[in-house]
């Protein structure tokens, strides 16, 4: 009878082992250097590295959020920027600002171009900003959800 | 030695049970390879997705291609590769939406009727963001303009149908040299793909239709265009955006805007030109334009490039008219190639606009007389640079803009509702 009881707690540790990997490990592998110094984000001088939540669903995507995103699968070439505009908004530039849904965007400097839009945010894309806007979506278009690493956790 | 007497009955059985283990393994194998290539289809689709984000057509192409090979039965995978211009998509279409779920219907059907939309078919109502755009392709590929939908909130239409209803309705826009449109298509466009194969173009458009974007900033989104691109873009783009319009024409004759030299930039182009090969016809142009600006030394230098009648020709021109040779458009009747003609009317909200010059790019040196329903049309409502000229009119349409030259009457023409 003990015997039986040992294997089968053995059997329920191994479980709950494996549970436990196949939810927490992902967590561990899953980072992101990203920069602490927004004035210079590029520059990747002063970075930290953040847990990805690899697993938010597009739909859980909200404005204000910090993502990763790579197009390509060099680690080097991971960004780091803000959602702006989730599927179904609208996004335009005007007179230098972004506006989304008719209200500014949190964030976004004054853009030096003409005035663009509006589009829609196509389905499984986000429209996202970073601060100098050289590799987000006023340089790349809305990025596809393809893209998107995953949400970082904590912001610095 | 020892005998191991096993019973028949336990010899079978572990028999069957070796085949049943190689059935399993072979199963688990086929399982296998079966999730390699779905795990290969979803990273080919996902590179291809990626591609076309950044721009890198041919690579999104191959990799469509790839994930379509892989992934036979997936929408996902498949309808990237599929190009939905061109009418036998359908069939490949339909095929495709007897092979999927109910879930994934969705999205083949909004295919099948942009492909509709796109190859001039009937199209059937489709709900949504995407049906509204499904509905301006139709209509832009029937020649209508159409305005840009605007989706309600939350409301989110497919990248591609998004994409495509942006750049049918600048071909449209663009053709019917309906400023307002092509502005609003560009931007849209520009805004959601600023790495498109055309982006430079795209943004020289939309910031030469902006009223409200200075010289300096319109010189600076033409310079990353080749230089003849910049040329022929400016030359059209004068038409649409009158209050850039000399500003365009410098830029044109690849100037910066308010400091042009013509002759400076001719001399320079024409020393370009007699170290290359240029045609016959161009040096025609140039010998004629050179002429033009009294430069007949540079003309000669032009003739040194040419051989046999057309050098006896240009020669003869150059002794023949020492001086300005726009003076001799219509003194020169026999000669077709001098004698100015009109480009096509473009009639927009209180103005016509057209450019006036013969088929080497020179200008009449008389302006011609221009007259709205027989009225004469005065300084103030003229507005001219280079071969452009744009009358500015509040006249209800239909009206006449007939025009003349010495009371040669160069055209006369309807402007119509």
């Amino acid at each position: 009878m003990i015997g039986l009881i040992k294997t089968v707690l053995g059997y329920g540790l191994l479980l709950i082992a494996l549970w436990a990997g196949v939810t927490y490990l992902p967590r561990f592998l899953n980072t992101a250097v990203v920069p602490t110094n927004y004035d210079d984000v590029e520059g990747l001088k002063d970075t930290e590295s953040y847990w990805l939540d690899a697993q938010v669903s597009p739909a859980a995507y909200a404005a204000g959020d910090a993502l990763a995103f790579n197009f390509g699968t060099d680690k080097e070439q991971t960004r780091f920027a803000w959602v702006a505009a989730t599927p179904g908004q609208q996004v335009a530039i005007v007179n230098g600002k972004l506006i989304v849904d008719g209200q500014p965007a949190g964030k976004g400097t004054k853009l030096p171009r003409p005035n663009q839009g509006p589009i829609i945010v196509p389905e499984h894309h986000l429209y996202v900003v970073s601060d100098n806007h050289r590799f987000d979506s006023l340089s790349a278009g809305p990025i596809p959800m393809a893209a998107v690493l995953g949400r970082i956790g904590a912001l610095p | 030695m020892i005998e191991v007497n096993i019973p028949i009955s336990d010899r079978m059985l572990g028999i069957v049970l070796m085949i049943v283990a190689a059935v399993l393994v072979v199963v688990a194998l086929l399982i296998g390879y079966a999730a390699v290539e779905r795990w290969s289809g979803v990273n080919a689709t996902r590179s291809a997705l990626r591609a076309q984000a950044q721009g890198n057509g041919s690579r999104a192409r191959s990799e469509a291609s790839r994930a379509a090979a892989l992934l036979p039965d997936e929408p996902a995978a498949l309808l990237p590769s599929i190009d939905l211009e061109s009418p036998s998509a359908a069939a490949k279409l339909l095929n495709l939406r007897n092979r999927v779920s109910d879930r994934q219907r969705a999205i083949v059907d909004v295919a099948l009727q942009l492909n509709h939309a796109l190859t001039m078919q009937p199209i059937e109502d489709v709900a949504g963001a995407n049906g509204q755009l499904i509905a301006s392709v139709a209509a832009s590929s029937k020649g209508q303009l159409a305005s840009l939908p605007v989706a309600e909130h939350g409301d989110a239409p497919y990248r591609t149908v998004l994409e495509c209803a942006y750049a049918k309705l600048l071909q449209v826009a663009w053709s019917a040299r309906d400023a307002g449109r092509v502005r609003t298509a560009a931007g849209a466009l520009q805004l959601l793909s600023p790495k498109h194969p055309q982006a430079s173009e795209l943004m020289f458009v939309i910031t030469a239709l902006d009223p409200d974007i200075g010289d300096k900033e319109l010189n600076d989104s033409a310079q990353p265009l080749p230089p003849e691109r910049r040329a022929i873009l400016a030359k059209l783009l004068a038409e649409l955006a009158p209050a850039h319009a000399a500003a365009l024409a410098d830029i044109a004759m690849g100037a910066t805007p308010g400091k042009a030299d013509p002759k400076a930039a001719l001399a320079a182009t024409i020393d370009r030109a007699i170290k290359g090969a240029p045609t016959a016809s161009a040096l025609d142009a140039l010998c004629f334009q050179a002429l033009d600006q009294d430069q007949p030394e540079l003309a000669r230098k032009v003739v040194t490039k040419m051989e046999g009648a057309q050098r006896d020709r240009a020669l003869g021109f150059i002794n023949d008219f020492p001086g300005t040779l726009g003076d001799a458009f219509l003194a020169a009747a026999g000669e077709q190639a001098l004698l100015p003609r009109p480009s096509r009317l473009r009639a927009g909200d209180g103005f016509v606009a057209f450019h006036l010059s013969n088929e080497h790019g020179l200008l009449p040196k008389l302006f011609p007389e221009i007259t709205l329903n027989d009225q004469p049309v005065g300084a103030a409502q003229l507005r001219h640079w280079g071969s452009l000229i744009v009358v500015l009119t509040d006249l209800p349409r239909p009206y006449t803009i007939t025009v003349r030259v010495n009371d040669h009457v160069l055209f006369s023409q309807g402007i119509a509702r």
